[in-house]
C-alpha cells in the first residue's frame, strides 16, 4: 500500500513538472494606460504622460488667449514639426509626436494642420480628383489648405549617470511653440522624468 | 563520532559524481565554439565574409547556450563586413542587451567554474568588446545614413566609458579605461549632426580623444591620427577663442584650415579594419604533487596572427579632372594590443583561481580513493583514483573564448575634396611599402559640407 501510494505521488509530481516544463509564455491583457516598467527605458507611458502634461501646460498659457482675442475667437492652427531624439536610447519619436497631436486635437482649443508627409498624400488625392472622374459637387479645391499659425518643435534629451550595474537617467523633454509669421517663440515647455535603474549582481 | 567519517566519504563521493557530471556537461559546451571556429577562422582568413556569415548563421546552435554572446558578435561582425547593416544592428543590439543581462552572475553557474573550469560560465565579454559593440552599431547606423541613431550610440559610448573609467583608481596603469579612437569617431558623428549642440559634443569628444592618445595609447605606440587635429581645430574655431587657444597651445606650429573653408569641401573618412585580432591558445603546465603524482594546470595566452598588410593609402580621383587627392591611413585603434593587455591584467587572478580549483580537485580525488579503498578494497581505491585523475585532466581546460572575428587594428584616413563626383579606392601595402592589393570603394557624388564615412576590411 505504502509503495503504491508513493508511486502515485511520484507520478503526480512528474506530471506536474512536465506540465510546468511545457507551459508557454503567459499572456495577460492590461489596460493601455497601465504603467509597466520592465527595462527602465523610455516607454509608452512616459510618452503619453509627458505629451498630455505638456500640451495641458501649453494651452493654459497666455499666447492662446491673445491669439483668440486678436482673431475674433478663431482657434489657432498648429502643426507639430520635428521632435529630435538627443537621448541615450533609440526612441521612436513618431509615437511621441502622435501623442502630442492627439492631446492637441482632443483639447478642442486649436485647429490642427496635417503633417508634411500626410499633406503630400492628401495633395495627390486632390490632384487625382481633378482628372474628371470625380463629380464637381464633391471635388475638393486645391488651394483651400489652412496655413499653420504655429509650429511645435522639440527634443528629448537625457543625462545619464552610470556605474556598472546601475544608472540614474534624467529625461528632459523640451517643446517650443514658434509663430510661423514672426519666428517668435510663444511658449517653451519642459518636462523631466528621472529613473533609477539597478541590476542585481548575483542570482541563484 | 562514527558518523562524521561516513558522511565525509559520502560527501566526497557525491562531489566526485557531481564533478564527473559537470565535466561532461562542460565539455559538450566547449566543443561547440571550438568546432565552429575551425571553419570560421579559415573563412575569415580568406576574406570570404559572405560564406562566413552563412556558416555562422547555420551553426548558431553549435556555439552552445553559454556562448550565445559570441554567436551574436560573430554574426554581427560578418553582417557588417558584407554590408548587411540592418542585420548587424539587430545582432549587436541583442549582444548589448545580453552583456547587460550577464552582469548578473548566477552563483550556481559561477560555483561550477570553481569545480570544473571557467568555460562552465556564460561568456560575458570584456569591457573593450562591450565598447566595440557600440562602435559597430554606430558605424552601421552611419552607413544607413541614420545619423540621429548613430549619435545615440555615441552617447551610450560616452556613458559606458565613463562607467568603465570609474572602476579604476586615478593612478592605475595599463587598464582599458578610455578609448580615444571611439571618442574620435563619435566626434565625427557628432559633427554630422550639425547643430551647435552637436558641435559642442564633438569638441568634447575630440578633446577626450586627444587626451587619450597623449596618455592611454602611448603604451601601444599609437599616437593621434591626423584627422583628429584637423577636426579639433575646426570645431574649436566654432566654439570660441578660449577653446581655439587651448588647441593652439597644444599644436603651436599647426596651420589649420578655417571652418568656413572646410564647409566648402566634402570630407571623406575611411576606416580600414585590418588583420585578425590575436586568438587565445592554451598553455599547459604539469605540476608534480607531494605524493609523486602530477596534475595539469591550463591557462589562456594570446597568440598574434601575422598579417601581410601593414598599411594603406586612400585615393580620391575626380571623374572630370585629374587632380588626385591622397592620404595615408594611420592606426587609430590597436584592438589586438588592447585584448592582450586585458588578459595580462587578469593573469594573476586566472592563475590563482586555476591553482585553487586543481588543488581542490586533487584533494577530493585523494579522499575518494582513500574511502573507496577502505570500504571496497585496494583495487576500488585505485580505480577511483584513476577515474578521478582522468577527470581532473579532462576538466582542466583554459577559457579560450574571445570575440575573435574582430580586426587586429583599425586605421583611419581622411581626404577633403571640392564638391564633385569622385572615384574612391585604397591601396594596401605591406610593412616595407610594397603594393599588395587595391580595394575599390566606389564612386560618390559629393556636395560641399558633406561628411561621409566608408570602411573596408582586410584579413590577409
Amino acid at each position: 500500500m505504502n509503495g503504491s501510494w508513493l508511486h502515485k505521488k511520484l507520478v503526480v509530481l512528474v506530471l506536474v513538472l512536465l506540465v510546468a516544463a511545457c507551459a508557454g509564455p503567459s499572456v495577460k491583457r492590461t489596460e493601455v494606460d497601465e504603467t509597466i516598467d520592465l527595462s527602465g527605458k523610455w516607454n509608452d507611458t512616459d510618452s503619453r504622460l509627458v505629451a498630455e502634461e505638456m500640451i495641458l501646460d501649453c494651452l493654459e498659457r497666455p499666447w492662446l488667449q491673445r491669439f483668440e482675442a486678436s482673431n475674433r475667437g478663431k482657434p489657432p492652427a498648429v502643426i507639430v514639426g520635428t521632435v529630435k531624439n538627443r537621448s541615450h536610447e533609440h526612441i521612436n519619436t513618431q509615437v511621441f509626436i502622435k501623442d502630442l497631436e492627439r492631446a492637441l486635437i482632443n483639447s478642442g482649443r486649436v485647429a490642427f494642420v496635417a503633417s508634411k508627409d500626410e499633406r503630400v498624400e492628401i495633395r495627390e488625392e486632390k490632384a487625382d480628383q481633378q482628372y474628371g472622374f470625380t463629380s464637381r459637387e464633391t471635388q475638393k479645391s486645391i488651394s483651400a489648405e489652412v496655413g499653420a499659425d504655429y509650429m511645435l518643435q522639440g527634443s528629448i534629451n537625457t543625462i545619464k549617470d552610470e556605474i556598472k550595474g546601475k544608472y540614474v537617467i534624467l529625461y528632459q523633454v523640451n517643446l517650443e511653440l514658434i509663430e510661423l509669421e514672426t519666428h517668435l517663440k510663444k511658449w517653451i515647455g519642459q518636462k523631466e522624468i528621472k529613473k533609477y535603474v539597478k541590476r542585481s549582481r548575483f542570482t541563484f | 563520532m562514527q558518523t562524521y567519517p561516513c558522511w565525509n566519504r559520502r560527501l566526497t563521493f557525491v562531489v566526485l559524481l557531481v564533478v564527473a557530471g559537470l565535466v561532461l556537461t562542460s565539455l559538450s559546451g566547449c566543443a561547440g565554439p571550438r568546432k565552429v571556429y575551425t571553419t570560421v577562422d579559415e573563412l575569415n582568413a580568406q576574406g570570404d565574409f559572405f560564406q562566413a556569415h552563412s556558416y555562422v548563421e547555420e551553426h548558431a546552435k553549435d556555439y552552445g547556450k553559454r556562448n550565445r554572446l559570441l554567436y551574436l558578435l560573430d554574426r554581427g561582425m560578418f553582417a557588417f563586413s558584407i554590408g548587411e547593416f540592418r542585420e548587424a544592428i539587430a545582432s549587436f543590439t541583442e549582444a548589448e542587451q545580453l552583456i547587460s543581462e550577464l552582469y548578473t552572475i548566477s552563483l550556481s553557474q559561477e560555483a561550477t567554474t570553481f569545480v570544473v573550469n571557467d568555460n562552465a560560465a556564460p561568456y560575458r565579454g570584456e569591457d573593450f568588446e562591450s565598447v566595440m559593440v557600440n562602435l559597430f552599431l554606430a558605424l552601421s547606423y552611419a552607413n544607413l545614413s541614420e545619423i540621429d541613431e548613430a549619435l545615440v550610440e555615441a552617447r551610450k559610448v560616452d556613458s559606458k566609458l565613463t562607467a568603465i573609467n570609474l572602476q579604476y583608481a586615478e593612478n592605475e596603469q595599463n587598464a582599458y579605461r578610455e578609448d580615444p579612437f571611439v571618442r574620435l569617431l563619435m566626434g565625427i558623428l557628432y559633427e554630422m549632426g550639425q547643430t551647435s549642440s552637436d558641435l559642442n559634443d564633438a569638441y568634447i569628444s575630440y578633446m577626450k580623444a586627444l587626451q587619450g592618445y597623449d596618455s592611454e595609447y602611448q603604451r601601444f605606440g599609437v599616437s593621434f591620427p591626423e584627422p583628429l587635429v584637423e577636426n579639433l581645430f575646426s570645431v574649436a574655431s566654432f566654439m570660441g577663442r578660449a577653446e581655439l587657444r587651448k588647441v593652439q597651445q597644444r599644436f603651436p606650429s599647426y596651420r589649420f584650415t578655417s571652418r568656413a573653408e572646410w564647409k566648402k569641401m566634402a570630407e571623406v573618412y575611411v576606416l580600414h579594419l585590418n588583420g585578425r585580432t590575436p586568438i587565445k591558445q592554451e598553455d599547459v603546465i604539469v605540476v608534480p604533487t607531494p605524493d609523486g603524482q602530477v596534475v595539469k594546470l591550463a591557462f589562456p595566452r594570446y597568440e598574434e596572427i601575422p598579417g601581410l598588410i601593414g598599411g594603406a593609402r586612400l585615393h580620391a580621383l575626380p571623374v572630370s579632372g585629374n587632380k588626385q587627392f591622397v592620404a595615408d591611413f594611420r592606426v587609430g585603434e590597436p584592438i589586438g594590443g588592447i585584448a592582450m593587455e586585458n588578459l595580462e591584467n587578469r593573469r594573476l587572478r586566472i592563475y590563482a583561481k586555476t591553482v585553487a580549483r586543481v588543488t581542490a580537485k586533487y584533494l577530493a580525488v585523494k579522499e575518494a580513493q582513500r574511502s573507496a579503498g577502505d570500504k571496497y578494497g585496494g583495487l576500488a581505491g585505485l580505480l577511483t583514483k584513476v577515474t578521478g585523475d582522468l577527470l581532473i585532466f579532462i576538466s582542466e581546460q583554459a577559457d579560450l573564448r574571445s570575440w575573435r572575428t574582430l580586426p587586429k587594428e583599425v586605421l583611419i584616413s581622411k581626404v577633403a575634396v571640392p564638391p564633385g563626383s569622385y572615384q574612391i579606392w585604397a591601396e594596401c601595402v605591406d610593412t616595407s611599402g610594397r603594393f599588395i592589393e587595391k580595394v575599390e570603394l566606389g564612386s560618390r557624388e559629393l556636395k560641399a559640407g558633406d561628411k561621409i564615412l566608408l570602411q573596408f576590411r582586410t584579413t590577409q
